[in-house]
């Protein structure tokens, strides 16, 4: 009645290894020994150039009023990231293009 | 109860010796790890922490995959869903694709879209990253690499194409929170070993512990009951388990053996007692022919009485034999299907004559059928010695009747005479071996009569019983009455 089949004991502990095992690799996989890749979408020069699509954009509307929100998120979103806060700030300018596109 | 204060200080200074006992033995077979797991107890303890340990396991590794799983599985739909919009854009050309990334990096409020489209030469024309990841081959798919997003390192789960006329697509997602998540939860469930180890141990020494309990007093009882404590016997706790289960058969099989050398010593006592007489006499008539014997005829005559003294003491020994041998059931194996009705008819046939000789009635009331599952020959021979009995203690005139019928599940055969009967006080003990009521004291007989038809009936898991007859007595074997289709299990 206790004893296992030493097929089962060897199965069960084939088992429970695995397991171990796999927790172990899933949790311990790293990539430190690779050299990040720069993502140049957070870079003043990725907020200046958003800031110029978004004064183009606000330059081709017809209508005359411009949302003082908008107006509000680009007056910001320039300011922040010529203060070095980058990702802010083209986040900003990002929401204000949304706001003029579903115009 | 409560125990006296004062007792408390002894109780506890008994339950530490007894783990101190304890643990010195444990500690006693950890020396030796086979020995460790002779144990049933460690055995049960172990497979009871390995149950515990995998089933942790198991629900660890579902909370991972529902939990760091799912969100892999979201990103990745992400981001094919969004590869399969820029794929339909390219279909208008390498330009229309440009446009679409730029657009959407513009519109990437989330902020976590990767981009990056490469021309058949190697040159980046659309995208945020700055250079060509060297881990992307051709043949990779699917890959995850370290990026850097403003002097912050993070991680990026990332789709590769390669589309049509050599150009290259990138289409992927920051996953540095999905990364953070993963670790939090993996040194979760790293530690959640160790405390999964540590419940398991204790789980299995409760276990363990419960299954030494009970095996401990087993063992105690059976040592105790084989040094002649017969009274011991095995706690029941009153859960109504399996343990209390066994408890209650084995303080049965103890009540059964306590009962058997009971009756064993009521024998020995019963034949010292009531055999002494009849080889005293033998003994005294052979010495009183030696000393007085005037001539051959007088020995001969000496030596007849005493040899039919010594052939009752045989014939008693013999119906001990008998008895015993029917108790112990070992002729259970040669029961078959019997018709009572043709062994009881040959009966009345057989002592109609005996008891006209007594002038004496035998009248019967037998069903010409009477299926039974049993030994012929000891149903035959309880019947008849029930009818010897009956001639012997009726008077002249009275009645003997001999009736058997089916009631319901019951065989029933009665033998009934009108002699003195048995006070209700003597029924109890009058199966009892050796037994001789107070109207038997004068009548020949060795009081095994009645011994050995309550055996024959006990064994074919039957009963006797003694009714008064008013009057004489009524004495009725009942059996299990064969079914319509199969005969009846042997009794146990």
């Amino acid at each position: 009645m206790l004893n296992i089949a030493p097929l089962t004991r060897r199965r069960l502990c084939a088992g429970l290894f695995a397991t171990v095992g796999f927790a172990a690799t899933v949790h311990g996989q790293s990539t430190d020994d690779m050299p990040p890749a720069r993502v140049t979408s957070d870079t003043a020069e990725f907020c200046a150039q958003l800031a110029r699509q978004l004064r183009a954009e606000i330059r081709a509307r017809s209508t005359p009023e411009v949302p003082d929100e908008v107006r509000m998120l680009q007056h910001e979103g320039r300011r922040m990231c010529q203060e070095g806060h980058i990702r802010p700030g083209i986040l900003r300018i990002r929401q204000a293009l949304m706001i003029l596109k579903q115009r | 109860m409560k125990p006296a204060a004062a007792d408390r200080p002894g109780a506890a200074a008994q339950l530490w010796h007894r783990l101190a006992c304890r643990t010195r033995q444990d500690l006693r077979l950890a020396r030796h790890p086979g020995m460790l797991l002779r144990s049933a107890g460690v055995r049960f303890g172990l497979i009871y922490a390995g149950l515990f340990c995998l089933s942790a396991l198991v629900l660890a590794g579902f909370l991972w995959w529902s939990t760091a799983g799912l969100l892999d599985r979201q990103t990745d739909a992400a981001i094919n869903a969004d590869a399969q919009g820029l794929l339909e854009h390219y279909q208008d050309g390498p330009v229309a694709l440009v446009e679409t990334i730029q657009d959407r990096l513009a519109a990437n409020i989330d902020d976590d879209a990767i981009y990056l489209l490469a021309d058949p030469l190697g040159r980046l024309i659309a995208g945020n990253l700055e250079t060509w990841p060297s881990v992307i081959t051709p043949d990779v798919e699917w890959i995850e690499i370290p990026i850097d997003r403003a002097g912050v390192r993070g991680l990026a789960r990332l789709r590769h194409f390669v589309l049509p006329d050599g150009y290259q697509l990138l289409v992927g997602r920051d996953v540095q929170a999905r990364a953070r998540l993963r670790h939090i939860l993996g040194d979760a469930l790293l530690w959640a070993p160790a405390i999964v180890v540590v419940f398991g141990i204790v789980g299995a020494m409760a276990v363990r512990s419960l299954f030494r309990i009970t095996i401990n007093d087993v063992a105690a009882t059976a040592a105790a009951f084989s040094r002649g404590d017969l009274t011991r016997r095995v706690r029941v706790s009153g859960m109504g388990d399996e343990f209390d289960r066994l408890a209650k058969e084995i303080n049965e099989m103890l009540d059964r053996i306590a009962a058997l050398m009971d009756g064993v010593r009521q024998v020995s006592n019963a034949i010292a007692h009531d055999l002494r007489t009849p080889i005293t006499r033998a003994r005294a008539r052979l010495e009183d022919a030696a000393r007085s014997a005037r001539d051959e005829a007088d020995l001969r005559a000496a030596i007849d009485r005493a040899q039919s003294d010594l052939d009752g003491i045989v014939a008693v020994f013999q119906a001990l034999l008998r008895i015993a041998e029917i108790e112990a059931g070992s002729r259970r194996s040669a029961f078959a299907r019997v018709d009572l009705g043709p062994l009881l008819f040959d009966l009345v046939e057989l002592y109609t004559a005996a008891a006209e000789e007594n002038g004496q009635g035998l009248v019967h009331d037998i069903p010409p059928i009477l299926p039974a599952f049993g030994d012929h020959d000891m149903l035959q021979q309880a019947v008849a010695n029930l009818l010897d009995n009956a001639l012997k203690f009726s008077p002249p005139g009275g009645t003997i009747r001999l009736a058997a019928a089916i009631v319901g599940q019951t065989l029933e055969i009665t033998v009934a005479d009108q002699g003195p009967g048995i006070p209700p006080a003597d029924r109890a003990r009058a199966t009892e071996r050796f037994f001789r009521g107070e109207a038997a004291r004068n009548t020949p007989g060795s009081g095994l009569g009645l011994a050995l038809v309550q055996a024959v009936a006990a064994l074919h898991g039957g009963t006797l019983r003694l009714d008064d007859n008013h009057p004489g007595l009524a004495a009725v074997i009942s059996l299990p009455a064969l079914t319509a289709s199969n005969a009846p299990l042997p009794p146990a």
